[in-house]
């Protein structure tokens, strides 16, 4: 019985140890990109991108990162006085209906240069991949804001 | 009686100067090591034989361990492979957030 026992506690500690070693090393690169927040290494590895081309990538993301932010501080000012206004009022008043046009304005800029950065990140891919991935960004263009189906959280 | 003096004497002066051999600590050392390493030998191997008396009993433990790692390192493999898609999702949430501006307040950096 006793005998038993141990030979059972072996066997569990021989199937728990396998599991932990294939999941940890199975989950390692993942758990990397993810702990350093490395969308750039991730979109390396899905678009199995060399070296040199994730670095032209990274530049251009950069640079396409400050203006972002600017429009982006736009989209909350835009959108934050809208609601101050819409709330404060009855009716629709000229002032309203001439935000709605800024923000529309706002978010055809935004699209436009959008799909620009979209292009030329694809530029610097493999022809697969940058179709794969002006398919993958192309509903960001035609609906900025939305969620793709296969990101969705589940 | 001169006899009895003359040994005594002799004996008086009988000096014992002990020597030790050359490496003799070493060699001390290494025969309580020998005896240690052959006790942990001999308590493994009757640990061993405990557990399988037989050969047959030591097949199906055989059997039982390779089925078991198989086993382990399959699951392990799904459940890194479900855990995986989880991660890879939500860095693409994170990269596409930070290309949409309109994503930006909503979904930036939400990696998992």
């Amino acid at each position: 019985m006793k005998r038993l026992a141990v030979l059972l506690l072996l066997v569990v500690a021989l199937a728990t140890g396998s599991f932990f070693l294939c999941y940890r090393l199975g989950t390692h690169p993942m758990r990397h990109m993810a702990e350093h927040c490395d969308e750039l290494a991730w979109l390396a590895h899905e678009f199995k991108l060399t070296p040199e081309q994730r670095a032209r990538i990274s530049e251009l993301h950069t640079a396409y990162m400050e203006p972002c932010a600017e429009r982006c501080k736009k989209i909350d000012e835009t959108n934050a006085r809208l609601r101050s206004l819409i709330t404060a009022a009855q009716k629709s008043t000229p002032e309203i209906d001439a935000l709605i046009r800024q923000s529309a304005d706002l978010q055809t800029q935004c699209r436009v240069e959008m799909l620009a950065h979209i292009y030329a990140v694809a530029a610097q891919m493999p022809p697969e991949a940058g179709r794969a991935y002006v398919a993958m960004m192309q509903e960001q263009v035609v609906q900025p804001g939305s969620m793709h189906e296969y990101l969705r959280p589940q | 009686m001169k006899t009895d003096e003359e040994l005594s004497q002799r004996l008086q002066a009988w000096k014992v100067q002990p020597g030790i051999p050359a490496r003799f600590q070493a060699s001390v050392w290494d025969r309580i090591r020998a005896q240690e390493e052959a006790a942990a030998q001999t308590t493994i191997a009757r640990l061993w034989h405990w557990l399988f008396p037989t050969v047959p009993a030591l097949r199906w433990a055989t059997a039982v361990a390779v089925a078991m790692l198989a086993i382990g390192s399959g699951l392990g493999g799904i459940a890194a492979q479900s855990t995986n898609e989880r991660i890879e999702r939500g860095l693409a949430q994170s990269y596409i957030a930070t290309v949409d501006p309109y994503l930006h307040g909503a979904h930036a950096h939400q990696t998992p």
